[in-house]
């Protein structure tokens, strides 16, 4: 290639670059300004709020700049510089503003290129030369330099600008509202219809019907503004006449000021003009007439919808307390008053257990009442209430509104907390675990400290945290009624201990520097002594302690197996209800009581998780562990109710109470052993006691057999006897029993009031029976009846006598007199014949045998030492000291009370009265089994069995039975009756006040 | 079912058979052969004759009945106690309702198992999923040694897969045969033999394990020797048949009591307390406790080995066939002898009176009265079980100290208590011993550990602690093959300790056995 084509060809490039810069420049202006102009008229528009004219002028002139601005670019962009550029010289004078040492000899080479063939050319090989010279210079300059990029680069900044600007404007909503307003034409007032000042219709007339959940009557309103109020939903009728003629009429709803109306057209009728809406919300609406021309009248002065409010629903709640602690099988009273202005559908119990919210519906209310109140009980065995829960409860009244929904009023929140002394109790014990842990710990620590690793202080410092804890816990059991007598004593004095050391330790050690630098650390020496001392004692504080958990911990087991056993026990009498009446009602204690069975095994199963398994494996036997299979067991009863059967249920109750028995034993038996290896002589004088009670209620157990045996030979011998005076009595009384009861038959039926019917019933009973006896030979059980029968026929005639008092004018006053005159003749007759089979019957010491009567004296005798061992234990029993639990006190009371009957077997032995010796030895035997078991459970604080332990009374509202509405509100209401009701309320006002008094 | 049951069934299978079928009198009297063949373990011989009568007669009740018992020994209950579906609980003398009560049982208590088969194929144990998967491997291993060796011993093996149920607990072995949870639990009868198949009570069920390996080969010999004799040997010979053989898997016949039943027979002999072979029947769990037990065992098994001694294992098997043929007991081992019962009873007291007995007194053997199962009842873990055996109080609160102060961990304070109670109690008590021993481990003072727990670990087999202890102690002294061995020993008692699956895994590692894997996967398995 020539170096004149390269020279061409360079100039070409950069040419072609230098027209690309100017389009590219123009282009990006153009944007730029059409993008300005764009924006900048919907900002305009929004800034200014043109009206349309504006608007339109705006529009324009924005257009104007845009075509100019795309005029401007056609011509910077593409004319100019085509026109500009054509001419290589053009091009090598721009290269050569550019690279300045080629400018003149690139011209020079361009121009002289040009002249080539004209007269007076430089020499072609001059020119030649140039020309070689100047595109090798040209062909070391990139094109690309040559043209310089700023222009482009500041018109593209431009043009962001704009687009930020843009997008700012879009993100306020200017660019879109500004736009519209610019480019449509605003709506006008009312539709384009024409204000009026002055009213176009007269004599409005408005029907209001309220929707129906209101239960109030159509209201009308003659002559009315126009103006009025109404609950959502009503339904609205508005009959006017329009003031000029008119070919259509309408009324437009306005909701929200500046929002279109809604147009609801007006018929004509024979009344007027009607229209018909319903309110569903506040709002204001015209008139508007059309005439014929079709052009719109339109009122200016607009009518009010109000809306008339329903109120939320009010509920009071009663509890009986606003905190309650409370067992979580226990069942609360409850008590609500409950208020809405057109009625209630329902209340409902809410509760909130741990942030979950849960309810239930205690009343449904189909008639809607205005006011509602009632009570209920509300179980809290329904729920699963861990220990210590807090339950928030409210309760929640329903109105019957169904326009805008139900609305739900709320009464003020209350609080229950599940808490029951057992489980203060088991905090206590959890606290004495920490305390144990700690010992045991610090045991660890002296054990091993050697002078120099470990610092005095620290060591002192547990030790003194050691005994404020002990202090703690002594005084947090000291307040607890479960809490053994010997374990608080234990507690104490493990603290006064421990304080002692804390003091000796203290003396040892040295003094702290006085510039606050600590103490010295002492030598092993010279703790040595002490610190032994502090070792042992921890030691057998840290077994002591552990003693007592583990003896604490296996009693908790047989609480809650006694309370297993209530249940089972309340179980059982529901159970034998429900197969007595199947009563479907039963079902739902029934499922509670399972409940709580449930419950209580699955604490057990929780109990033995906590003890150590050297404890249950050296004691507890697998009789013991029980919870599994009574678990299963009662989930039989559980299916077999569910299914109906009664009786398989109340069978496969039997088998689980008789495991929940053995396990029972065989803990008690666990504990016994427990107590005996580790608290040895406390459960030696136990036994002791024990053993003699033991002895004690043996014999009386054989004094009631030998007393037995020797009624047993009287009620022979005695039958014997009776049988022949039987006969004798037959025959001499027959007579006087059928007199009695021809005396009886006079008895007019008309004076007798229902209760005298039925007693003179029973005497005719007795007397029946009487006969039967003296046939069996039975004098005695005879001479029981026929007093029964005199004092029946007393009874009759004092009801008869009672009956007269109180009314002497009635029509039967007559015959009641009669009656009584009858009555009263018949019972000497009847007295008569207590009085023979009284001489007939034999006394007991005619009928005793000699020898009887002899055992009866050595019987009495016995009963007698034995009564005395009673009151001997008894007394040595309140005197003992270190007793577990409270056995002392449970021994000494209850073989106490068993001395009563004791000493009553005696005197009747001693008056010879072999049933009444039989019966009082008997309930002394009871007493004094009754004691041993008391005794076992008073040993082991036994927690539970106590009153309302698993009680089914509710807790109740105090005085919630005598409620009576207070002296104001009574006054308030007297008040509010005598004022006038304001017209069309009448009946409503009249059921409201109905329901208050209600 | 015992044999006087089955008699009662086979009375009322010729006699009370419904109408129809007595017409039909050889469905009355296949029924009662096929009743008596089930009662002497011959259910191959039965299963033909049921199946044939099942065609014959398949709703006569004693058929049902019949088919429904085959079933259950063949282990398909649902089939089992579908057959009893329609018949009262009260029919064929109440036996209807025995059934079904236990095959319902054993069908829900069952129906969540998996099953796998030993290494050789010879047995099909059945587990709940779980943790009792790592007994699957060690008892297949066991019982397939078993099947080879008591084959030879005894001359018989099975043709057929024998079953093999683990159980939960012992109320999962209560729900699924005739003993009770207080007769397992008194006597430590923790495996049976019976209806076709061996029922073991998973070693997870007690806190300390026990020799569950032994006692499920103990139970195989049941079967075995209950197949050869057609089940008519009595219980003492039965249980010393059984206990004699049952470390055949792992050792030679061997007539060496262990410490603890020689203490038993001696105290015994001194006192004239031993029990009657009659007093054994009709089972060991229904002795009044686990020593009584442990004495019985101890007595049938020295006889046992006094026999074998005699006249080898042909003698035995002789005397197996011949009370097959009807002879008894006493009788054939009489003849197998050469001699009149009244004779050999003499000689075997003679023979007892002669025993060293002296390794039951030696140092450092638990009393007999504490080698008892330890159940787990559900509770806390504690580190003072089995304090309650030391004698002396003195030790025993030290102890009890020492087990507080490590589960605390504190084990340089526990062994502080630990020596306080050692030397309380003058000698060294095992207990004490031990769990020193297991502190000292953890203070990396692993000779210290070797040395106390070597002397417990030998003397005393059964005790899974100090084999442990052991086997951790020659782990930490570099000593692989010693350490194995131990926790070989430890194994049989307490499969379930992690220390001991982690520690064989490592030491079958560092010996490059291939039971290395098996042993890691179980280590995995038994963590807490």
């Amino acid at each position: 290639m020539s170096s004149s084509d390269v020279i061409s060809q360079q100039l070409a490039a950069v040419r072609a670059r230098v027209r690309r810069q100017f389009a590219a420049c123009a282009l990006v202006s153009l944007a730029a300004v059409l993008g300005t102009v764009a924006i900048g008229l919907p900002a305009l528009a929004h800034a200014l709020a043109p009206g349309r004219a504006t608007s339109l002028a705006l529009i324009a002139g924005g257009g104007v700049i845009a075509l100019l601005a795309v005029v401007a670019a056609v011509v910077v962009g593409a004319l100019i510089p085509a026109r500009w550029y054509a001419d290589d010289r053009a091009v090598a004078r721009w290269i050569g503003a550019r690279a300045k040492p080629l400018a003149s000899d690139l011209l020079s080479t361009v121009e002289l290129r040009a002249q080539a063939d004209t007269p007076g050319a430089p020499s072609p090989i001059l020119v030649e030369a140039l020309t070689d010279a100047t595109a090798r210079r040209l062909v070391a300059l990139d094109p690309v330099t040559l043209v310089a990029r700023w222009p482009l680069r500041r018109a593209v900044a431009g043009a962001g600008l704009v687009v930020v600007a843009g997008l700012a404007v879009s993100v306020t909503g200017t660019f879109a509202s500004g736009w519209h307003q610019l480019l449509h034409a605003p709506t006008r007032p009312f539709g384009g219809a024409q204000p009026s000042a002055v009213p176009l219709v007269g004599d409005v007339t408005i029907t209001l019907t309220p929707p129906a959940y209101a239960r109030r009557a159509t209201t009308t309103l003659p002559s009315s503004s126009g103006d009025f109020r109404a609950l959502l939903g009503t339904k609205v009728e508005i009959v006017t006449t329009a003031l000029e003629p008119a070919t259509a009429a309408a009324l437009v709803l306005e909701a929200a000021p500046g929002q279109p109306g809604e147009v609801v057209p007006m018929v004509a009728t024979a009344r007027g003009l009607v229209a018909e809406l319903t309110v569903t919300g506040p709002a204001r609406y015209r008139f508007q007439l059309e005439t014929a021309r079709r052009a719109r009248r339109i009122e200016l002065v607009s009518h009010a919808i109000e809306v008339e409010p329903d109120a939320t629903p009010t509920v009071e709640l009663y509890a009986p307390a606003d905190e309650l602690d409370v067992t979580n099988m226990k069942r609360i009273e409850l008590a609500y008053v409950a208020e809405d202005d057109f009625g209630l559908t329902a209340i409902d119990l809410q509760w909130e257990i741990g942030g979950k919210l849960d309810h239930k519906r205690i009343a449904a209310l189909p008639d809607a009442p205005g006011r509602a109140q009632g009570k209920l009980v509300w179980d809290l065995a329904e729920m699963t209430l861990p220990p210590g829960a807090l339950v928030t409860y409210y309760l929640e009244a329903v109105d019957n509104a169904t326009v805008d929904g139900p609305h739900r009023g709320r009464s003020r929140a209350l609080r229950l907390r599940v808490f029951s002394p057992r489980e203060r109790h088991e905090q206590y014990l959890a606290r004495q675990g920490a305390l144990a842990e700690k010992v045991v710990t610090h045991l660890g620590h002296r054990l091993i400290a050697r002078d120099g690793e470990v610092a005095r202080d620290e060591l002192h410092r547990e030790l003194d945290e050691l005994t404020v804890e002990t202090g703690t816990l002594a005084a947090a059991f000291a307040d607890d009624p479960l809490a053994d007598p010997g374990l608080r004593t234990m507690i104490a004095a493990l603290r006064d201990r421990l304080a002692k050391l804390v003091g000796a330790e203290e003396r040892l050690l040295d003094k702290p520097d006085p510039a606050g630098r600590g103490r010295p650390r002492a030598t092993s020496a010279r703790l040595a002594p002490v610190d032994k001392q502090i070792v042992a004692e921890l030691e057998d504080d840290a077994l002591l302690l552990a003693d007592w958990l583990e003896r604490e911990q296996m009693e908790g087991m047989l609480d809650i197996t006694d309370e297993i056993d209530a249940h089972q026990q309340r179980l059982k009498e529901l159970l034998a209800e429900f197969a007595r009446t199947g009563d479907p009602k039963l079902k739902a204690e029934i499922a509670r009581q399972l409940h709580a069975i449930d419950q209580r095994l699955r604490d057990l199963a929780r109990f033995r998780a906590g003890i150590n398994e050297d404890v249950l494996d050296q004691f507890v036997h697998a009789d013991a562990v029980a919870d599994h299979q009574v678990g299963s067991c009662m989930d039989e009863v559980g299916r077999l109710v569910e299914a109906g059967d009664a009786a398989g249920a109340q069978a496969a109750l039997a088998r689980c109470m008789e495991r929940t028995s053995t396990a029972s034993a065989s803990l008690e038996d666990a504990l016994h052993q427990l107590r005996g290896d580790r608290m040895g002589d406390a459960e030696k004088k136990l036994d002791e006691l024990m053993d003699e009670l033991a002895d004690v209620a043996q014999d009386q157990r054989d004094i009631a057999a030998e007393a037995d045996a020797i009624f047993e030979r009287y009620a022979d011998r005695a039958d014997e006897l009776s049988h022949d005076l039987g006969k004798d009595a037959r025959r001499r009384l027959g007579g006087l029993v059928d007199k009695l009861k021809d005396r009886l038959a006079t008895v007019p039926d008309s004076g007798l009031t229902p209760f005298a019917r039925e007693e003179l019933e029973i005497v005719d009973k007795r007397l029946a029976d009487l006969g039967r006896m003296l046939d069996d030979g039975d004098v005695a059980e005879a001479l029981g009846m026929a007093k029964q029968a005199a004092d029946s026929l007393e009874t009759v005639a004092g009801e008869l006598d009672a009956a007269m008092a109180d009314d002497p004018s009635s029509p039967f006053a007559a015959a009641t007199a009669d009656a009584v005159d009858a009555v009263e003749r018949a019972h000497p007759l009847a007295q008569k014949l207590v009085d023979e089979l009284s001489a007939l019957t034999p006394s007991p010491d005619q009928i005793l045998g000699k020898d009887d009567k002899r055992r009866l004296d050595a019987l009495r005798r016995r009963q007698a030492a034995n009564r005395d061992r009673a009151k001997g234990l008894a007394d040595k029993a309140k005197a003992a000291d270190g007793l577990p639990g409270q056995a002392a006190d449970a021994i000494g009371a209850r073989v106490g009370d068993a001395t009563g009957p004791m000493s009553a077997a005696e005197k009747r032995m001693g008056g010879r009265d072999p049933s009444g010796a039989r019966d009082a030895a008997r309930s002394a035997a009871d007493a004094l089994d009754k004691a041993r078991r008391e005794a076992q459970r008073a040993a082991r604080q036994a927690q539970s069995g106590g009153p309302g332990a698993t009680g089914d009374e509710p807790v109740r509202i105090p005085g919630a039975d005598q409620y009576v509405a207070p002296e104001a509100f009574r006054q308030e209401l007297l008040e509010g009756m005598k004022k006038q009701a304001p017209a069309g309320y009448d009946e409503a006002l009249r059921r409201y006040y109905e329901d208050l008094i209600r | 079912m015992s044999r006087r049951r089955w008699l009662v069934v086979v009375a009322l299978a010729a006699t009370v058979a419904p109408a129809a079928a007595r017409r039909d009198a050889a469905v009355a009297g296949e029924a009662a052969k096929a009743v008596r063949l089930l009662g002497e373990a011959r259910l191959d011989e039965a299963r033909p004759i049921v199946a044939e009568l099942v065609r014959r007669a398949p709703d006569v009740p004693e058929v049902r009945w019949l088919e429904s018992q085959v079933a259950f020994l063949d282990g398909d209950y649902p089939r089992a106690v579908e057959r009893l579906t329609g018949l009262g609980d009260a029919e064929l003398g109440g036996e209807v309702g025995a059934a079904r009560r236990l095959a319902t049982r054993t069908r829900d208590l069952t129906a969540g198992f998996v099953h796998r088969d030993s290494p050789a194929g010879h047995f099909q144990i059945s587990y709940a999923p779980g943790r009792d998967e790592v007994l699957v491997d060690l008892a297949g291993d066991a019982l397939d040694r078993a099947w080879a060796q008591l084959g030879d011993d005894l001359g018989w093996r099975p043709t057929t897969k024998v079953r093999v149920e683990i159980l939960g607990a012992p109320a999962d072995l209560a729900q699924v045969s005739p003993l009770t949870e207080a007769e397992i639990e008194t006597t430590g009868t923790i495996a049976l033999s019976k209806y076709e198949k061996l029922m073991l009570v998973s070693p997870r069920a007690t806190l300390t394990g026990y020799p569950w390996l032994d006692a499920l080969v103990h139970e195989y010999v049941h079967y075995v020797v209950a197949h050869v004799s057609h089940d008519t040997v009595p219980v003492w010979l039965h249980e010393g048949l059984a206990r004699f053989q049952q470390v055949r898997w792992r050792s030679a016949p061997s007539a060496t009591l262990t410490a603890i039943e020689q203490q038993l027979l001696a105290a015994a002999l001194k006192n004239r307390r031993l029990i009657d072979f009659d007093a054994m029947h009709p089972s060991m769990a229904k002795l009044p406790s686990a020593e009584a037990a442990a004495l019985a065992y101890a007595e049938v098994f020295t006889l046992v080995a006094w026999l074998h001694g005699k006249v080898g294992y042909a003698g035995l098997r002789e005397a197996l066939a011949l009370q097959q043929n009807g002879k008894s007991a006493r009788r054939a081992l009489a003849e197998v002898v050469g001699t009149s019962w009244a004779k050999l009873d003499k000689e075997y007291k003679a023979y007892l009176r002669t025993l060293d007995l002296s390794a039951g007194r030696a140092a450092g053997v638990r009393n007999a009265k504490h080698a008892r199962i330890r159940w787990s009842r559900g509770g806390a873990a504690s580190d003072n079980l089995g304090v309650d055996e030391i004698a002396s109080a003195k030790a025993r609160k030290f102890a009890r100290l020492g087990g507080m102060l490590r589960a605390r961990g504190l084990p340089a304070a526990a062994a502080i208590e630990y020596g306080k109670a050692l030397a309380a109690n003058g000698t060294t008590d095992p207990t004490i011993a031990g769990k020193l021993a297991r502190v000292w481990i953890e203070l990396g003072e692993y000779a210290k550990a070797a040395a106390l727990a070597e002397p417990l670990a030998a003397v005393d087999d059964t005790d899974a602690v100090p084999a442990v202890t052991l086997g951790l102690a020659r782990a930490g002294l570099r000593d692989a093959a010693g350490a194995v061995a131990a926790f070989e020993q430890a194994v049989r008692v307490s499969p379930f300790d992690p220390a001991v699956r982690c520690g064989l895994a490592d030491g079958y590692a560092q010996l490059g056995d291939p039971r290395a894997a098996r042993e890691r996967a179980a280590c995995q398995r038994v963590q807490p």
